[in-house]
């Protein structure tokens, strides 16, 4: 039976993989002001979709304007939305920690007008005092009840906050509810003026669309003033913890990494499918009890964990390679991170080949499937472009995935992880959760 | 099961099931079966969702176990969910791995085993998971009461199992035989050539399906109108209206669920959330208000006091075009309705249900 | 301890093989006679060992009416025993009601722990 998983599945299939078709093809074309312009074009689309992005979030803050870009974010769609539907345009936007987004979509007729919205409300600055006010009240008791409810999150913001601590990374991306009701007009202007700058800017535009005729609307009716926004000081990941114990929480929510890859990294992949070699968890699923991952055996057995999703999150500069995860049997959490860093631990001395192949297909088919949308196509364009400076097509990272191996694996975690320090967040009922030296030491083993 | 099985396989002429299939480019596919078996097509309260648990799991050609381990090593994700009108298997993959989806998701409709341990192992802790996780959300609460008061039967079965009415294996077997069946089952695949989907579907068991019936909904079920629901419970209040809605209404409600739930129309600020489900001959518009008790009273007033006053929806239709147009590039099955022509609304009768702090929330009549 | 699978392995083995067979199933069938365990009103499933995991399991999947019919001829025979008697021949289980209805079970589960571990170690062909 052996021989036969090995000749139908992965013989066959997995490793006799074919290049014969290709994903969306993303046309390039930058400005003379700086401006970069992205479209990919789906004519079978019904609609279209253009998006403005810079390179600015909480990382182009500091602890006296933190909240800034997530507030400019939230003011600018709050006033202008309804605007917007009048002309049957859909208007979103987001903000990141390294990059703000603003989403115009509609019909493929409609990228004219949709140009002209994000020329007249996003690329010049119009905020008045009693707009800022409304919107900062609203979004400090949004960020408030953010702190109050989304404790997977909040662990999750705090681990950047201790592990990138006094670098720009460490900066809540929301900023927090004292932060935010603190901003003042001026600084969302500040604000704009710095970051919302042409070098700093990159149009995307997807769907039913034709890249020659949005480089002639851009260019014709976007005017983003020119200027370099300013630079950010280089982050630095620190081994540290912080804990907010709360026993009136029904759990406890704890996120734990190591040092990940940054987006140029050559590692970038690689800490991505060791992520996605635990991938995610849930104990009241089924599938928890088949899935291929040699933590569950001890989880799913004691209910050490209720959910738990493993994430490698690359900034630049920096990354995070780690888990989140809620544990509602609170005696056991320091079983739980034991078996956890030493599963760690295996990836750098006896990773197998075939939990590494599965890694790779998961991921494929989670970079694959995260693109379900014209949003989400745009985004990633956009997204990466800013951050990075340029954006890996699927094909490319079809093509690295499959070239990471054991070796590569073995490397990047003796490396980052075997032996290194770590960072912990925890929040709810942790008492359980060991002592900062007893995970330290977890993360090598004495034999093996 | 099986000696039935084999029998009506004879007296099948050629294949009936209907297969959608739209190439793209890229390196993925979805394959998504749907069945027509969601609860409004329920013997029992509750037996959909079993059904649907039990998707995926033990069949006899292979375990669930076995299932899961090769469907990761060849990069693809199953999942089974139902809804009121159908439960859907679905498969999300990497191009190279179609003739092994379509053998594997015809298995879990042909070969499922529905071993007795399994119902109460692992269906029915997951059924409860479901239900426990649905019901955290007092949304899910008064959508319910209101799907029952519009509905009563067929559309207002509850959607999960909650252990009201007993479901036996017995019962899931027989509700698994009348409904995977050939004609009852529909396949639509993205991302994959159709000529090759079809070569692959006809050595699969979905060819063996029996041809059976389809239970498709044919005609507008009845509807009841007027109809009040109040139910204490601890946490925040929720007051909440229905309309159920004939086919032939669903572009207006299309747009108005799109215009109340924007910046265009000054209600937004006062409900909660709106939202349009359709259905195969029926549709369910519902709006919440939720909150503490005095407030939710007082907005629920003035929006029914606004919607019977009459809405004018002519300037949402190019938003509402735009949000159907976007929701219909990323839905298995996209929603053909023409927004164009929608003009205004005005409230008539409606469902209300009344959720939390009753005391303090509205009575229809004061609506 | 041998797996129920390996025991039912052999117990096929000796059944296939006429000359075997001639002398173990006499021999079993004296055996089981004379244990004595039937005397007690017990079936040949009800001596094996419970407390392990696999056999809980199996415990646990038992129809209804199986796991009350197990519960009371272990009441019988814990009677038996206090007492000091063995149970009249009309009382006594015969030798044609002691069916294997726990061994189903453990095989099943067997195979799947067996599965589980085969696929824990799969190899992706190079």
């Amino acid at each position: 039976m052996l021989s036969a998983i090995r000749s139908s599945v992965t013989k066959s299939a997995v490793l006799k993989r074919t290049f014969a078709t290709s994903s969306g093809k993303t046309q390039y074309t930058s400005l003379q002001n700086g401006v970069t312009i992205a479209t990919e074009s789906n004519p079978a689309a019904t609609s279209a979709s253009i998006g403005l992005y810079y390179g600015a979030g909480s990382t182009a803050e500091n602890a006296w304007n933190n909240g800034a870009s997530n507030l400019l974010n939230k003011a600018v769609v709050g006033e202008n939305t309804a605007e917007a539907a009048k002309k049957g345009l859909v208007f979103s936007a987001n903000t990141e920690r390294e990059y703000s987004s603003y989403l115009v979509q509609g019909s493929s007729s409609s990228l004219s007008d949709a140009v002209e919205f994000l020329n007249s409300k996003v690329a010049s600055f119009e905020l008045n005092d009693a707009t800022v006010s409304k919107y900062r009240e609203s979004l400090a008791q949004e960020v408030a009840t953010f702190e109050e409810t989304q404790f997977g999150e909040k662990a999750l913001e705090h681990l950047h906050n201790t592990a990138f601590q006094n670098t720009p990374l460490a900066l809540p991306k929301r900023g927090t509810s004292e932060t935010i009701s603190d901003l003042i007009t001026s600084d969302l202007a500040k604000f704009h003026k710095d970051n919302y700058v042409s070098s700093n800017a990159v149009v995307v535009a997807t769907g039913n669309v034709d890249h020659a005729a949005i480089v002639d609307l851009v260019e014709k009716k976007l005017s983003i003033p020119s200027g370099i926004a300013p630079k950010v000081a280089a982050p630095k990941f620190l081994g540290s913890e912080v804990r907010l114990r709360d026993d009136t929480l029904p759990g406890a929510w704890i996120a734990l990494a190591q040092k990940g890859a940054a987006v140029n990294s050559p590692d970038f992949y690689v800490a991505k499918v060791a992520a996605e070699i635990f991938g995610s968890y849930n104990y009241h699923e089924p599938i928890a009890k088949n899935l291929g991952v040699k933590l569950n055996g001890v989880v799913n057995e004691n209910h050490l964990a209720d959910t738990y999703s493993h994430f490698s999150l690359s900034y630049k500069g920096a990354g995070l390679f780690g888990a989140q995860f809620f544990i509602t049997n609170i005696g056991q959490i320091d079983d739980f991170v034991h078996f956890l860093l030493k599963e760690w631990n295996r990836l750098s001395i006896s990773i197998t080949d075939t939990e590494i192949a599965r890694g790779k297909q998961l991921l494929k088919n989670k970079l694959a499937f995260a693109l379900d949308s014209q949003a989400a196509v745009n985004q990633s364009i956009g997204s990466q472009i800013v951050v990075s400076g340029r954006r890996a097509s699927l094909e490319e990272a079809f093509a690295k995935i499959d070239k990471v191996d054991s070796a590569a694996i073995k490397a990047w975690a003796q490396a980052n992880l075997w032996d290194q320090d770590i960072a912990v967040a925890g929040t709810g009922q942790i008492e359980d959760l060991l002592d900062y030296n007893r995970m330290r030491n977890d993360t090598s083993m004495m034999r093996w | 099961m099986l000696s039935r099985r084999l029998a009506s396989i004879q007296s099948t002429r050629g294949y009936a099931t209907k297969v959608t299939a739209t190439a793209a480019e890229g390196r993925v596919s979805t394959l998504t079966v749907k069945v027509n078996a969601g609860s409004r097509y329920a013997t029992k309260d509750g037996v959909s969702h079993l059904l649907s648990r039990f998707n995926f799991q033990n069949t006899r050609s292979r375990s669930a176990l076995r299932l899961t381990r090769e469907s990761e090593l060849l990069g693809g994700v199953f999942s089974s969910t139902v809804d009121r009108d159908a439960i859907y298997l679905s498969a999300n993959f990497l191009k190279e791995g179609l003739p092994y989806y379509v053998n594997a998701i015809a298995d879990v409709l042909y070969k499922t085993s529905f071993k007795p341990h399994e119902l109460p192992e692992i269906v029915l802790p997951a059924a409860k998971y479901d239900l426990t996780t649905a019901l955290a959300s007092p949304y899910f609460k008064a959508s319910e009461l209101l799907y029952s008061a519009s509905f009563r039967n067929g559309l207002g079965n509850p959607l999960y199992y909650d252990g009201v009415e007993k479901v036996t294996l017995d019962d899931i077997k027989a509700f698994a035989d009348k409904v995977y069946v050939k004609d009852n089952v529909e396949i639509i695949a993205k991302g994959v050539d159709a000529k090759a989907l079809n070569g692959f579907v006809q050595d699969s068991a979905l060819s063996q399906l029996p041809a059976g019936a389809s239970l498709a909904a044919t005609s507008t079920p009845k509807f009841y109108e007027g109809v009040e629901v109040r139910e204490r419970a601890v946490g925040e209040s929720i007051s909440a209206i229905a309309v159920p809605v004939k086919p032939a209404d669903f572009a207006t409600y299309e747009v108005l669920a799109a215009y109340l739930t924007s910046p265009l129309s000054e209600l937004s600020q006062s409900i909660s959330s709106a939202s349009f489900e359709k259905y195969s001959q029926a549709g369910l518009f519902s709006l919440y208000v939720k909150g503490e008790a005095s407030a939710v009273a007082s907005s629920i007033k003035k929006v029914v006091s606004a919607l019977k006053g009459g809405v004018n929806l002519s300037s949402a239709t190019g938003y509402a075009a735009t949000k159907l147009a976007l929701a219909n590039e990323s839905a298995v099955i996209a929603s053909e309705i023409d927004v164009a022509n929608v003009k205004d609304f005005k409230l008539g009768k409606f469902n209300y249900v009344a959720l939390g702090d009753v005391h303090n929330l509205p009575y229809a009549d004061e609506l | 301890m041998a797996s129920h699978t390996s025991i039912v392995k052999a117990g096929d083995f000796i059944l296939r093989t006429p000359a075997l067979r001639s002398i173990f199933v006499p021999a079993a069938k004296l055996f089981c006679a004379y244990s004595g365990y039937r005397q007690l009103g017990l079936k040949f499933d009800d001596l094996i060992h419970e407390e392990n995991p696999t056999v809980q399991k199996a415990l646990s999947r038992l129809p209804k009416d199986e796991i009350y019919a197990r519960n009371f001829r272990m009441l019988t025979a814990a009677q038996c025993g206090i007492t000091h008697h063995l149970l009249s021949a009309d009382k006594a289980l015969k030798p044609s009601e002691d069916t294997p209805y726990l061994l189903p079970y453990l095989l099943e589960l067997e195979a799947e722990a067996a599965e589980r571990v085969e696929l824990d170690n799969v190899e992706v062909a190079k």
